[in-house]
Order: structure tokens, then C-alpha cells, then sequence
């Protein structure tokens, strides 16, 4: 039977990337469907109104939204449309997705990552497992990612260091901002290991791309120089040159119909002016981000998946996942500080780059009531995003009420001209659990008419421990830094950027969505490879780990359709 | 300063105008003919506004937000145009336009009602009559909804990219030392244009 490709790719993003570049330099016919625009470093400015404040990369909520469903104190539960709140969970519709507006703050999953429950023991009320596969099936992939998506850092000894196959990075680091002294001094006086953070950046030309020229306004924006290792810019750009590939933007797929025999037969999808169009494809894989590829796969039934492709166990959308952890901040306020540390300070564009993992894990009883090791997780500091407007719209809240006119404008004085602000992200494991899913929302639907993403949100008391001794240990670290305003807390607001899960991948189809290969137990000729896949998220931001997991897949598939062509 | 020298100097125009001003006369002192046609022919919800509630509107950015010797206010950062602008785009969600207009005329009718003088304007009071005013409409959650709005746009018009209107020659980030990233937009790429 003819096909009209030798595999469709539904997204761009992370999960997407490695495929399509894998697929298409082996010689493969790759067809990718992307529902946003396709924008390239011309179309990307500093521009906090079309990046933070009017949602430019992101749907428009009256078309196109989820319904959220959270719990209230007294245990039941409440859902809310977000249009109508403050909350957003689409991250970036865009070629390269959001990988396109990540910071890039690039780490390794730990080998005890991918065996959780045998490492730490179980957590009531969470789903921990193991993963089907081990760091050691996954760290050619991780140093793949370094290589061909770019990675820069150095690599130093610390507790936590997981094994590598190559000595170093391939780049050397970005360049860092003088704060990051302070942090290393600190650290030292406390007995704490402060590390170079990873940063998915080119700090030099490279893989035809131009370096970082330190715009200072990189996490949530668009690169403008390509330094920064968007799955566009690294390796749909790429791709595109082999010939192989094409590139379907404002494509929305709206139903994967599948036959009699359960398997994909093609792939439906409108296009910018509402025209629909049907594809077909020996190999189909889905990576449009995790919420939506549960949504998209529950949508897709067929005479086989009465409930939802590939969902015969129901497991789909099961075991949602975030980054947990906390926050916090302190300011170097510059009337501590001599002329030149103060011109230092001052300094604007250049990176943080520091991060504590010493307390991956965490043995205190104290707070944990127990003798197990407890997993734990990372530290990353970072500069306050430098977003003016919001910085300024958090000085309006007075403690009597709004504040305006003189007192308003010297707090923003203030405030902008006062000191340098630090901050930190602690990451922890979010725990799985059976109150942590997307399904559809029958009531309400977008413009195509199809039922939205409902996503119900749990947050386990595991991962609000954990989150408050880490940001309880970056408070510490800010203190001696001698930094004031000091404040640091554990998070359990999902955030909305950091998301996994909804189609675990196993060894067990009654309790996965994938096998092993990322491969649907009960759709043969079906991949997944954003974090869906993921059982549990690790203590790290997922982007990294998507990477590396979509490339594993990629030669998977190369290697079913017999290997890379010959020219 | 009369009424119409306030509306001027708040649309960001400083030239003198010898005839009555009308609404959409602030309007045109400050946005080019050719965007005000884009406007009409959209037929946006902001031509319902009236001339009383730009000047409601005006009043109390430049009370919230106020010019002084060394630190640029309202009437500076192009404040009220910013906001116009806004209101006027098409792609503006209706449901904030009318926010902000039926927010106005609430405040209209709160001052009228609250002053001692009864029926006296909000831009007739002194700054002291002002302040009390507002701070009893902050306390009705409409009301501080409302002033929550106006204070953001303002910040916007403070620190947005000047391509948008606020903030000329960045007047707004030289005063908070704010250094701003580079690539600016230009203005065939604002936001609505991409």
C-alpha cells in the first residue's frame, strides 16, 4: 500500500524535533503538522507586550481553552474554564513549540530517576514506579542532545554528578554575570557545592548557528540569533535542508481515525482557513505537548478505541505530572556594597548559571519523620526576569490597599534602582497521582468544536516537603550571600510550563500507555515522544530528558524501517 | 489649567487649541489620521467612550501616575494615548473595553454622589477631594478592579517598547535605569501585526 509519507509528525516542539531531524537525515519522507505559525529568529523581539502580556505565541483563550479542575480546602473539588482565571496552560504554538521560549536550563535526569520506587520505596497516595528503561539506555541520547542541539557548561566534581560518556561539554559555558561569585563564596563558607548550570546555549558559533548575544531577555522570549536550542532553530531548520522533510504550519489535527484492526489510518487536520484535509503515513507519532496529546488521543475514537485512541486500559491522561518545587528571592541591595561590586552587580545580560543538586537527596528526620533516604532535588539561580512591566505591576500592592501617585513611583524608584534582585527555582519530583489527569470536557469546546482538555490537579504533601526544605536551604544561601528581602516557599501551583505525562510509558499495558519504545501498546504503528511518556519527571526541568528520549525513539524507528537509506 | 489644555497635555500634545475639543479631537491631536481610519472602519466599541469619559479617564491616570520635576507621570509617558490605542485595536477583547468603560462611568456617578459640592466632576476636585474619592472607590470591588486596570495600562505605557505608543524615546526605562533587549519590534511587527 502507498502512502503519502513515510511517517507524520503531529507538533514541532521538543518531543518532535529529534524525530524529524532523525527521520529526515536518514532519508525518510517526514511530513510535520504544527498548529501555530512558523516564525524564524526575524520574527522574534524583546517585546514584553507580545511575549508575557497578550499571549503572541499562544491561542486565544475565548477559542481555544482548558477547563481546570483543583481542590478546595475542605476537599471537594471545583473546575473553572481559563478564560474566565488567571491561568494559561498553553506554553508556545508556535514551529518549535516551546522549546522556542524555554531558558534552556539544561540537566541530566540521575540514574535513581529511572528506578524511583526500587531506590526510595513507595509514597502512599502516589503512583511511583520504575521506568522500563535505565539512565544507561538513555545517556548516548542525553550526550547526543549536547552535541546536536548544543549544550554548553563544565563539567566539575560534586556529589551528585551522574556518569557521562564524554569528558565535557561540547561548548564551553555561557557567560556569567559577576552575582554568580557571590553564590560560589557563599556556598563555599556553608559546605555547599555550587555547580555551572547546563544552558541548551551556543556560547559560541556553531552547528550553523550564531552564538548568544546576551540580550539579557531569554527565558519566554524567542531567540533572536538562534544561540538558544529550540527545536526549530537546532533541528527542524536542519531537517529542512535534506529535502525530506516538509513543514505544514497553522495545521490544527483535529482526529486520528484509525481502521478496523485498530491501526492509524490518517490523520485529520484544518488548516488556516478552516479547509480539512486528511493525511496518511506508514508511521504516525504525536508530540503536541502533553495535555494536548492525551486531549487529541481521547478525541481520535475508531471502531478499535471506543474510549479514545490507544486507551483500552483507560490509562490515557492518567498520571499527569509537573515540576514541583519552590521559590524564592532575596536583593543585593547596592548600599552594602562597594563602587565595584555595585558596577558589577549592574551588570546586564550575562547569565547566573549556578545550581546546588546536593541535596538530590535527603536524609533528615527532622522533617521527614524517617530513616529512608528521601528523594530530593535541585537548586537553580537565576537573575529576576527582567519583565519591567511586571516587575512594576508587583509594586502597586501596598499593604493598606493599591498604592498610587508619590509613594508608587518611589517604591518603582526604588525597586528598579535599589539593588539587584536574585532568584531561585527549586525542582522536585511532582508524585503521580490518581487525582492528577486530563480528560475531556464535554461542556465546553473550541472553535472546532471539540471538546477541550479538562486537566484535574493534585498536589501530594511529598512534593510540598520536599519543595520547602530545598527552598528553605536556597533561603540560607541567599542570607549569606548577603542579600535581603529574603524570602523562600514551596510551590504547590502547578506550573503551568513544566508539565508530563498522561501516556506513561511500560513494560505493562494495563497500567502504561507505551511500551518501552514509546510505541502505543495497542496502536502498532503509533509513537509518542513529548513528556508524556514520562512516569515520573525527576527533579530538573523535563526538556532535556524529551530531547534525548524522542532521538532514542528516532533510531527505533530508523531501525524498523531497516536503517538509514542510501543517497 | 483649563480643561482643554489638561486634555491636550494628557493626549501628549502640548500645541495650543482654540476650539472646544471634542473626544475624538484628543484623539486626533495624538494618533495619525491613518489609524484613526483603521479605527472607523473596524467599528470599535470605543467610539462609545465620550469626551467626559477620556477626561475622567486622563484625571485620574494623571492622579495615580503624576508628573514631577525629575520623574516623568502620566501626561509624559503619552499615558492616555497608550490607552486609546489599546481600546481602539481590533483585536482587543470587547469584554475589556467595556470593562473600562463601564468602570469610568461608575466612577463618574460614585464622584458625583460622594462629593461635597454634590455633582461636582472628578477633574474639578482638588488632588486632596480626589484621593478620598478614589480610595472609597477602591474599596467596592468593581471599583478596584477597575483602578487595577488603569494602574497596569499605565505601567504599560511606562515600560512598553515605544513602538507602542507610551513611553516616548524610552523616557519611562531611563528613568528606572531599565536597560531594554534588543531586538526592539518595529512596527511592522507589533504584536497584532505577526
Amino acid at each position: 500500500m502507498s502512502h503519502d509519507y513515510d511517517i507524520c509528525v503531529v507538533g514541532s516542539g521538543a518531543g518532535a524535533g529529534p524525530i524529524i531531524y532523525t527521520l529526515a537525515h536518514a532519508g525518510y519522507k517526514v511530513l510535520v503538522l504544527e498548529k501555530g505559525p512558523w516564525y524564524t529568529e526575524q520574527d522574534y523581539f524583546k517585546d514584553e507586550l507580545k511575549t508575557s502580556l497578550r499571549g503572541g505565541y499562544t491561542p486565544d483563550l475565548r477559542e481555544e481553552q482548558h477547563v481546570v479542575e483543583i481542590e478546595n480546602d475542605d476537599g471537594s473539588w471545583r473546575n473553572f474554564p481559563t478564560y474566565q482565571s488567571s491561568w494559561n496552560f498553553w506554553n508556545g504554538n508556535v514551529v518549535g513549540g516551546s522549546s522556542n521560549f524555554m531558558s534552556g536550563f539544561f540537566h541530566r535526569l540521575k540514574p535513581n530517576d529511572f528506578k524511583l520506587l526500587s531506590s526510595y520505596g513507595p509514597i502512599k497516595g502516589a503512583n511511583i514506579v520504575d521506568w522500563p528503561i535505565s539512565y544507561d539506555d538513555m545517556e548516548p541520547y542525553y550526550d547526543k542532545v549536547e552535541k546536536v542541539v548544543g549544550v554548553s557548561g563544565k563539567v566539575i566534581k560534586h556529589p551528585f554528578q551522574e556518569p557521562r560518556s564524554s569528558a565535557d561539554f561540547p561548548f564551553p559555558p555561557t557567560a556569567e554575570h559577576p552575582i554568580a561569585q557571590h553564590i560560589d563564596k557563599a556556598c563555599e563558607r556553608l559546605g555547599f557545592h555550587s555547580m555551572p548550570m547546563p544552558r541548551a546555549i551556543l556560547s559560541q558559533p556553531a552547528l550553523n548557528r550564531k552564538p548568544c548575544v546576551y540580550s539579557g531577555f531569554c527565558g519566554s522570549y524567542g531567540c533572536a540569533t538562534g544561540a538558544k536550542g529550540g527545536s526549530r532553530a537546532a533541528l527542524i531548520d536542519s531537517a529542512m535542508t535534506t529535502g525530506n522533510c516538509e513543514l505544514r504550519p497553522e495545521s490544527m489535527v483535529t482526529h486520528i481515525h484509525s481502521d478496523n484492526t485498530g491501526k492509524v489510518s490518517a490523520i485529520e487536520y484544518v488548516d488556516k482557513q478552516g479547509k480539512k484535509h486528511a493525511v496518511d503515513a506508514k508511521l504516525y507519532v504525536v508530540a503536541a505537548q502533553a495535555i494536548e496529546t492525551s486531549r487529541l488521543l481521547l478525541n481520535s475514537t475508531g471502531p478499535k478505541h471506543p474510549d479514545g485512541l490507544a486507551n483500552n486500559t483507560g490509562q490515557v491522561g492518567k498520571n499527569l505530572i509537573f515540576a514541583g518545587g519552590g521559590a524564592g528571592s532575596g536583593r543585593m541591595s547596592y548600599d552594602k556594597f562597594s563602587e565595584q561590586q555595585v558596577n558589577d552587580l549592574k551588570q546586564f545580560g550575562t547569565f547566573v548559571n549556578r545550581s546546588i543538586q546536593d541535596w538530590y537527596e535527603i536524609k533528615d528526620q527532622s522533617l521527614f519523620k524517617t530513616e529512608a533516604t528521601q528523594k530530593g532535588g535541585t537548586i537553580d539561580f537565576v537573575h529576576l526576569h527582567p519583565n519591567p512591566v511586571a516587575r512594576a505591576n508587583r509594586q502597586t500592592r501596598g499593604n493598606g490597599g493599591l498604592l498610587w501617585g508619590k509613594p508608587l513611583k518611589d517604591k518603582l524608584h526604588e525597586h528598579f534602582t535599589g539593588g539587584r534582585y536574585i532568584k531561585v527555582e527549586a525542582f522536585c519530583d511532582w508524585a503521580p497521582t490518581d487525582n492528577s489527569h486530563v480528560s475531556l470536557d464535554n461542556k465546553v469546546k473550541d472553535k472546532y468544536g471539540l471538546p477541550v482538555a479538562k486537566i484535574k490537579v493534585d498536589v501530594h504533601v511529598q512534593n510540598l516537603k520536599v519543595g520547602w526544605y530545598l527552598a528553605n536551604k536556597s533561603g540560607d544561601v541567599l542570607r549569606e550571600m548577603g542579600a535581603d528581602n529574603v524570602i523562600s516557599f514551596a510551590s504547590g501551583v502547578p506550573p503551568t510550563n513544566l508539565v508530563a505525562g498522561g501516556c506513561r510509558f511500560g513494560k505493562d499495558a494495563k497500567t502504561s500507555v507505551l511500551n518501552p519504545d514509546c510505541q502505543a501498546h495497542d496502536v502498532e504503528n503509533l509513537y509518542i515522544t513529548d513528556g508524556s511518556f514520562m512516569p515520573t519527571g525527576g527533579s530538573v526541568p523535563h526538556t532535556w530528558t524529551i530531547y534525548a528520549n524522542s532521538f532514542r525513539v528516532a533510531d527505533k524507528i530508523v531501525a524498523r524501517f531497516g536503517g538509514e537509506k542510501q543517497a | 489649567m483649563d480643561r482643554r489644555t489638561f486634555i491636550l497635555r494628557s493626549s501628549g500634545t502640548f500645541a495650543a487649541v482654540s476650539t472646544p475639543l471634542t473626544a475624538s479631537a484628543v484623539v486626533k491631536a495624538a494618533i495619525p489620521d491613518s489609524e484613526l481610519q483603521q479605527i472607523s472602519e473596524h467599528h470599535s466599541p470605543v467610539n462609545n467612550f465620550k469626551e467626559s469619559d477620556w477626561v475622567t479617564i486622563a484625571t485620574v491616570q494623571n492622579h495615580l501616575f503624576p508628573s514631577e520635576i525629575d520623574a516623568p507621570g502620566s501626561i509624559e509617558i503619552n499615558a492616555l494615548t497608550y490607552l486609546h490605542d489599546y481600546l481602539s485595536n481590533p483585536i482587543t477583547d470587547h469584554n475589556d473595553i467595556e470593562f473600562i468603560l463601564s468602570g469610568t462611568r461608575l466612577l463618574q456617578t460614585f464622584s458625583k454622589q460622594k462629593s461635597e459640592a454634590n455633582g461636582a466632576l472628578l477633574s474639578d476636585m482638588s488632588i486632596e477631594q480626589r484621593e478620598l474619592i478614589l480610595r472609597e472607590f477602591e474599596q467596592e470591588p468593581e471599583g478596584r478592579r477597575w483602578l487595577v486596570n488603569i494602574l497596569n495600562y499605565l505601567l504599560e505605557a511606562l515600560l512598553t517598547d515605544p513602538v507602542y505608543g507610551g513611553n516616548p524615546n524610552g523616557i519611562g526605562w531611563q528613568w528606572l535605569e531599565h536597560r531594554a533587549g534588543e531586538p526592539h519590534p518595529p512596527a511592522n511587527k507589533r504584536y497584532w501585526l505577526l
